[in-house]
């Protein structure tokens, strides 16, 4: 037990470092930017016009001259010592570390939101659709999961607000803090991974009940209620909780696109910003917190499997 | 959940060889006994007819504008309005179908070929090199959905070919990890064992046998990633990722005209529904697929 | 037993996934140099301030165009400070901009080399202390210092405290236009006590009319009260609670919702129907930048005249202007916008003739002989690689509309769209035909500025790498000429040069919109500002 805990953490960690040295290598390889990027944000109207004097001057300061193993090792000790994340290219007053810390809430109560919104939606209905298989309520929900699959999320979200912000007036379209801002960006993020945990629900539900066991059950004369939450249920929900790590990576990817529908100050929005204006250092960190935040989350989950279902052996 | 213990796929009848031994005719019977999936197969193809087509059949030249004519509703001249610089949006869905369909077969083709030999490599020659393997498909895997193919886009700049590098990247990987563990679940049986003992050479194992007896839960994995990457290529080309400008795609569509939701929301409904409709096709053919060729359930999660 | 030591490892696990978390905000938070200052507020805290003040129904919430990223006004934290007025630049610009007066009240060139500025007398800091040379020096050396674009656009070497009113500023070559770039809002004034005591800043202390009060770092609120020893006068405006927008649309819904008072820019296909709600109105004006064509003249097709000259015609200003800016801004007549002083009254608005067009690439040699549509010369055909950023909304539609008029009279356009800082990257690299700029032409508010930049050779700004000796002498000449008649009358004539050769092809002017409350009063748009600046004679009631 003990021993398989820390081989999983000492991958966790390994596969991290690949990842960060995966992001940091790639994005660094960008031909020039870096230096001009910081010029850019310096003087206001400078859109067009950096001298090659002032990109000097910017590649000192910054120490972009260091061969990039240097600048890599120097950004990861600065991590592991201090936290540190290093200088982020735009924003110069505040340091990446700040810039994600202030940012991993949102994104986190936006998924955790969403997350919520698929385990309430998708359980019940899975299982109902499962109860009444071939009724027309099981019908509906079956064509509803098959159709909202296929419709890209941010058109989704668009259409969220041209009703119910636009046409309704109910809801607002952006802003961060109070529950209303955070109902069409969850609700918009949650809709694949419902549609799917519905389909999981009831095929593994359906699967359940047609075991021997339960056939056996019913011989035995237990009511079919009993049976359905007693048995099945929980026989039923293990795949669901094994899955339930992917979704949360599919969440965490999908507020890349919605926070910025949204505006919402999240990792996602901070990610897709340092993107277009070239912001490196945060760019590299945004995508390294985030490999983090969904291997822990794994980890979390495969832990948990293990106390739902204690048949499952460590290695 | 990428360990070892529940990779491997569980295969119903437990014999792996099954795939082969089943006769094309019961496949041709499940699909006559299955009229929606035998409609959304006409439906595909006509799909990818109008898309080969597309630039030949439309009425308009899609990236013909006309300023005063901008976000025009329906009329018989243009069947689905125009756009905010006044092209057709009837030509320009149709052509974007086009992109769409080349970039998610390239992809998919791409990261199919590359996932199946990999991950086959991997689980034949075990050890070190599967090991090796292993770490970098967990390595992939790590990063989530399109966050990897939207670093590296913004990096690489626009452009289709681009665009299914970055999907390719970050595809393969679940390629090869079903197709290992297909691998790994075959490769100790006896017609394996027996053609190594005759002195075969290892590619032609890998060619003749393991790679045939595995490979319909890939197939099926493929068929329904098609979807997966026509809504990932939308995504990133609405954000502005991907798809330069002088090509109809949808999701720079979608992107471009969310600016005129309110004033003009045909701009976005009609790209959406585009994208919602082909999506829909390769998803029922998919798991139609699935069903047919009995791949578990298990094996292939829908994206 | 089992699940009761797995449940404690699944504790454990949470437990570290917490404190790796929290440590991680609060190591951050130590690590912060600018915005961790005391004054700043973290979390949300500031909701219920900002509520609370606006209680008195005087605040002007402003919905900003930019997030607000910073507030360092020598680095890009300007955008906040010169809209919100809490800092000044040495010298204004007025309407026409032409220089006034402002914390310097005149100023003379003594050397080839030196300008000597007298300050004003009785302008107080936000903490009370006096406005002396001794907090200009400081300003300004640490403007340079702390951003060496500010030292080039000054040409900055020095500057010696004279007398408690008067600095004597040197450059390193000669500079004509130093006080044309004093304006410039990076050159701000600020006290010393604006940094901590390790030399950091915390929070900007200026001379403006708006007093820094606080910033919550999470939601990015800037909040900002009157300042009631204003040198300018009393203060009407009670304070602004500003935040970023930055989605145009959003902004749009902000002011319809009256979550703010005050916005910019919002989506220019809705300000009509802004304009048109109850409480609301919008006002479009110009700003110092034009909508313009870099043509790189290292590609030999655009070294002829014929071509750019076809280019030019093909494009219909007045629709671009009616249908993809919906009328937020106006066709270009000159590379300057016609409110400057130095404009050309006498230019009209750039001409469309699809007909001509195609007459000059004929001329030119350039004919469709394979009749796929597109023209060719010698068997190439004519392409042109048309690069646009895509920050600014009219940018990417209006580079696609261009696209297509050249592919109506012949030419292989190939649009492309990227994120501007790639634009510049490509730009730098020569590896485009045409490149769609929203230029600034105002940064220093005097005409030699972007005529030196663009059209000299070697200027930095002259991407295109266009040379000519004839005009390198007469930007020269017009340059060093002091009295004003003469010089506007010598920039004037090298304006309508520019033009005839189309090193640059003007679009459109930019146009920026205002959408505010009626109850907003007496606001006066300054046009030399960048994008806008706040104005401490407005009213607002609520």
């Amino acid at each position: 037990m003990h021993y398989y805990l820390a081989k999983r953490l000492g991958f966790l960690v390994l596969t991290i470092l690949a990842a960060s040295v995966l992001a940091f290598v790639l994005l660094h390889a960008v031909p020039g930017g870096s230096a001009e990027t910081i010029a850019r944000h310096t003087l206001v109207g400078l859109e067009d016009s950096v001298s090659d004097e002032v990109l000097t001057q910017v590649s000192q300061q910054y120490n972009l001259a260091d061969p990039l193993w240097k600048q890599y090792i120097t950004w990861l000790s600065g991590i592991v010592m201090r936290g540190d994340f290093g200088a982020s290219f735009v924003y110069l007053d505040t340091p990446v570390a700040s810039l994600l810390s202030l940012a991993i809430i949102p994104t986190l109560v936006l998924a955790c939101t969403s997350m919520l919104i698929v385990i309430a939606l998708g359980i019940p209905l899975g299982i109902y659709s499962a109860i009444h298989e071939n009724s027309p309520g099981d019908l509906v929900i079956r064509c509803a999961t098959v159709v909202s699959i296929a419709f890209p999320s941010f058109w989704v979200a668009l259409m969220l607000i041209l009703v119910f912000s636009l046409t309704l007036d109910w809801l607002p379209v952006t802003g961060y803090g109070t529950p209303a801002n955070l109902v069409l960006p969850a609700t918009a993020l949650a809709l694949h991974p419902t549609a799917v945990v519905i389909r999981i629900v009831r095929t593994s539900m359906l699967d359940t009940l047609g075991q021997q066991y339960i056939t056996f059950a019913i011989a035995k004369g237990l009511s079919f209620k009993n049976i359905v939450w007693n048995h099945a249920v929980r026989n039923a929900l293990i795949p669901v909780v094994t899955l339930l790590g992917v979704y949360f990576g599919h969440l965490l990817a999908g507020t890349v696109i919605i926070e910025n529908i949204f505006a919402w100050p999240g990792i996602g929005k901070l990610l897709v910003d340092g993107v277009f204006s070239h912001d490196i250092p945060v760019v590299t960190s945004c995508i390294v917190v985030i490999v983090t935040l969904f291997l822990l989350v794994n980890l979390g989950v495969d832990l948990l499997y293990h106390v739902i279902d204690p048949r499952i052996r460590y290695e | 959940m990428s360990e070892d213990a529940t990779a491997i796929p569980h295969i119903r009848g437990g014999t792996a060889s099954g795939y082969q031994d089943r006769s094309k005719n019961r496949i041709i019977q499940e699909i006559r006994s299955r009229p929606g999936f035998q409609l959304c197969l006409v439906l595909l193809g006509v799909l990818i007819v109008v898309a080969a087509l597309a630039p030949v059949i439309v009425p308009y030249n899609p990236n013909e504008t006309s300023l005063p004519h901008k976000n025009e509703g329906p009329s018989p001249e243009h069947i689905w309005g125009t756009d905010y610089l006044g092209r057709d949006l009837f030509s320009r869905t149709l052509c974007a179908a086009q992109t769409s369909l080349i970039i998610a077969f390239l992809t998919v083709g791409c990261a199919f070929a590359a996932g199946t030999v990999i991950g086959c490599i991997a689980a034949y020659y075990g050890g070190i090199v599967d090991e090796l393997v292993s770490r970098c498909i967990d390595l992939f895997l790590a990063f989530p959905g399109i966050i990897f193919s939207l670093a590296l886009l913004g990096l690489i700049g626009a452009g289709i070919l681009n665009m299914v590098l970055a999907l390719t990247l970050s595809q393969w990987a679940s390629f090869a990890r079903l197709m290992r563990g297909d691998v790994l679940a075959i490769r100790n049986l006896e017609y394996v064992q027996s053609a190594r003992t005759a002195g075969l050479p290892d590619r032609q194992i890998i060619l003749r046998h393991l790679i045939p007896n595995a490979i319909m839960p890939v197939l099926v994995l493929a068929t329904l990633d098609v979807g997966h990457v026509i809504l990932a290529t939308s995504g990133l080309s609405f954000l502005g990722l991907g798809i330069p400008p002088g090509i109809p795609e949808w999701g720079s569509m979608v992107g471009a005209g969310k600016e005129f939701l309110r004033t003009a929301p045909l701009n976005i409904i009609v790209p959406g529904l585009a994208i919602a409709v082909v999506v829909l096709l390769f998803n029922v053919l998919g798991e139609g697929l699935r069903d047919i060729l009995d791949v578990h359930k298990d094996q292939v999660n829908i994206a | 037993m089992r699940t009761r030591t797995l449940s404690v490892c699944l504790l454990v696990f949470l437990l570290v996934a917490g404190i790796f978390i929290a440590g991680c905000t609060n190591t951050s938070a130590q690590a912060g140099t600018g915005v961790n200052a005391p004054v700043v507020t973290q979390g949300a805290s500031s909701q219920g301030s900002a509520a609370a003040v606006a209680g008195t129904g005087k605040m002007l919430k402003f919905g900003e165009l930019w997030l607000i990223t910073g507030f360092d006004p020598m680095n890009q934290g300007v955008f906040i400070t010169e809209k919100a007025i809490v800092t000044e630049s040495l010298i204004s610009a007025d309407e026409n901009f032409r220089l006034i007066p402002n914390l310097a009240t005149s100023w003379k060139q003594t050397s080839p080399t030196t300008w000597e500025v007298k300050l004003r007398d009785g302008v107080k800091f936000h903490n009370g202390k006096p406005m002396t040379a001794e907090e200009v020096k400081f300003s300004l050396d640490r403007s340079v210092k702390l951003n060496s674009a500010n030292g080039v656009l000054m040409d900055y070497k020095s500057c010696r405290v004279i007398d408690p009113l008067t600095v004597e500023i040197t450059t390193n070559k000669p500079n004509p236009i130093l006080p044309e770039a004093l304006h410039y809002p990076n050159m701000a004034i600020i006290h010393p006590d604006s940094l901590d005591a390790n030399g950091n800043f915390s929070k900007p202390i200026g001379t403006g009319a708006m007093v820094f009060d606080s910033f919550d770092a999470q939601t990015r609120t800037f909040t900002v009260k009157k300042n009631p020893n204003y040198w300018g006068g009393p203060v009407s405006l009670e304070g602004m609670i500003i935040s970023g927008i930055p989605d145009s649309n959003s902004r749009a819904m902000a002011i319809e919702k009256g979550e703010v008072d005050f916005t910019v820019d919002v989506p220019m296909n809705e300000v009509k129907r802004i304009d048109a709600l109850p409480n609301v109105n919008v006002e479009t004006y110009l700003t110092p930048r034009v909508y313009r064509m870099v043509v790189n003249f290292n590609r030999t097709p655009l070294q002829d005249k014929r071509v750019r000259q076809a280019i030019s015609l093909a494009i219909n200003r007045t629709d671009i202007v009616n249908d993809v800016l919906y009328g937020v801004g106006g066709p270009a007549r000159g590379i300057y916008i016609p409110k400057m002083a130095w404009f050309n009254q006498n230019l009209q608005q750039l001409p469309y003739d699809p007909v001509k067009a195609k007459a000059l690439l004929a001329e030119a040699g350039y004919k469709d002989t394979n009749g796929d549509g597109i023209v060719e010369k010698d068997g190439k055909p004519l392409t042109i690689d048309l690069v646009s950023a895509q920050e600014r909304p009219g940018l990417p539609p209006m580079a696609e509309a261009i696209g297509d008029s050249l592919r109506k009279i012949g030419i292989d356009a190939k649009v492309e769209i990227m994120a501007s800082a790639a634009s510049t990257d490509r730009q730098k690299a020569g590896s485009y035909d045409l490149v769609m700029s929203p230029s600034n032409i105002a940064m220093v508010p005097d005409p030699s500025y972007i005529m030196e930049q663009w059209y000299m050779t070697g200027g930095y700004q002259n991407y295109g790498k266009y040379s000519n000796k004839t005009l390198d002498a007469l930007i020269q000449d017009a340059k060093e000429t002091t009295d004003k008649t003469e010089r506007y009358r010598k920039f004037n004539e090298l304006e309508v040069y520019v033009l005839d050769d189309l090193i640059t092809i003007p679009i459109a002017d930019y146009g920026c919109t205002i959408a505010k409350k009626d109850s907003v009063k007496g606001y006066k748009f300054d046009p030399t500002a960048h994008d806008l600046r706040m104005d401490a004679g407005m009213t607002f009631t609520g």
